[in-house]
C-alpha cells in the first residue's frame, strides 16, 4: 500500500481478512503436525514441510501487520487533520 | 479413524491455506482434492464420488456464493461447508439459504472443522442413498404394464379390489391377480410397503389419500 494514499476503511478492512489467512494456514498446519505425531509410521518429510509452512506463513502475518500499523497510523493522522480543522477557534 | 472412501474438495484461493487445510483434512483419513479457484473446481469436478466441499467464501472472480450458485443451477447437490474470515451475517443467510451445510470462521479449529464435515459428509451420505432408492424404484415402476400401474394408483389411492374391479370393468379376481403382481415387481411384502415405494416414487394415489383406508385391504 502507498503512503501517498489515504487508509480507508476498505483497506483496514482487507488486510484484517488478509491476517486471517496465515493464521488459518498455521493453525490448520500445527494441528495437522499434531495428527502426524501419533501416527506409527513418523514422515519426518512431511513434518519437514509443515514446519517451512508454518515459518513462511508466520513471517507473512508479520509483513501483514506491519502493514496494518501503517495503515492505522496514516488513518490516526487523517482523523487528527480533520478535527484540527473542523476546531472552532 | 477410519479409512473413508469420502472425498473433501476443498476451494481457497490462497495456496497455503488450502494446503494446511488439505493436511488437516487428509490427516483425518479423508481423500483430499485441493483447488485454488472456483473455476478449476468447476473445470475438474466430478459429481460421482461421494464427499463434500470445503468452499471459502472471499474469492477473486468467481466468489464462494458464486459458485454455490453455478453448482445448484448445474444440479449438483454436493453439501458445502463454508469458511469466511469474518462473521458475515448477510452471506451466511444467503448461503444457507441456497442450501449449504455450515459457516465456520477463520482460522478454524480441528474439531470443529471435522464436526462439520461429519455433519456434511452424512448430509451428502443420506442424499445419496435417497436418490438410489429413487432411482431403483423408478425402475422397478417402469416394468409395470399400463394395467397394473392403474392398479397400483387405485390401490395406494385406499380403493378396496371389488372398488377396483368395479370401477376397471372387470372382476375381483383379476384384480387379485394384478395386484400380486405390482407387490411382485416392485419387492413389496405389504400394503404399507406399496403406499412408500409409491411415495418415493413420487406417484400419486387416484385421490391423492393414501393412508386413508390403508389399513382395512
Amino acid at each position: 500500500m502507498s503512503n501517498s494514499r489515504p487508509a480507508s476503511d476498505t483497506d483496514l478492512s482487507a488486510l484484517l481478512h488478509e491476517l486471517n489467512q496465515p493464521l488459518t494456514a498455521i493453525l490448520s498446519n500445527a494441528q495437522a503436525a499434531q495428527r502426524f505425531l501419533s501416527d506409527t509410521m513418523l514422515d519426518r518429510a512431511e513434518l519437514h514441510d509443515i514446519l517451512e509452512d508454518i515459518i513462511a506463513d508466520d513471517k507473512r502475518a508479520a509483513a501483514i501487520i506491519k502493514r496494518l500499523t501503517e495503515a492505522l497510523k496514516e488513518a490516526q493522522r487523517l482523523i487528527g487533520e480533520a478535527m484540527e480543522e473542523g476546531m472552532p477557534r | 479413524m477410519s479409512l473413508q472412501s469420502e472425498t473433501v474438495f476443498i476451494v481457497d484461493d490462497d495456496p497455503e491455506v488450502c494446503r494446511a487445510m488439505g493436511r488437516l483434512v487428509r490427516g483425518a483419513g479423508y481423500d483430499v482434492r485441493e483447488f485454488n479457484s472456483a473455476h478449476d473446481f468447476l473445470v475438474a469436478h466430478e459429481p460421482d464420488p461421494p464427499g463434500c466441499v470445503l468452499l471459502d467464501l472471499t474469492m477473486p472472480d468467481l466468489d464462494g456464493l458464486e459458485l454455490q450458485r453455478c453448482m445448484v443451477a448445474s444440479g449438483c447437490h454436493r453439501p458445502i461447508v463454508f469458511l469466511t474470515a469474518n462473521h458475515d451475517v448477510q452471506n451466511t443467510v444467503r448461503a444457507m439459504k441456497a442450501g449449504a451445510v455450515n459457516f465456520l470462521t477463520k482460522p478454524v479449529d480441528r474439531d470443529e472443522l471435522m464436526a462439520a464435515l461429519a455433519e456434511a459428509l452424512a448430509v451428502d451420505a443420506a442424499e445419496r442413498a435417497e436418490w438410489e432408492a429413487r432411482n431403483t424404484v423408478a425402475g422397478r415402476l417402469a416394468t409395470l404394464t399400463p394395467r397394473e400401474r392403474q392398479v397400483l394408483e387405485k390401490v395406494v389411492a385406499g380403493r378396496l379390489n371389488k372398488q377396483i374391479a368395479a370401477e376397471l370393468g372387470t372382476v375381483e379376481k383379476t384384480i387379485k391377480v394384478h395386484r400380486a403382481r405390482v407387490m411382485q415387481k416392485l419387492h413389496a411384502t405389504s400394503l404399507i410397503q406399496l403406499v412408500e415405494i409409491a411415495q418415493l416414487a413420487g406417484l400419486k394415489g387416484e385421490r391423492g389419500s393414501a393412508s386413508a383406508s390403508a389399513g382395512s385391504a
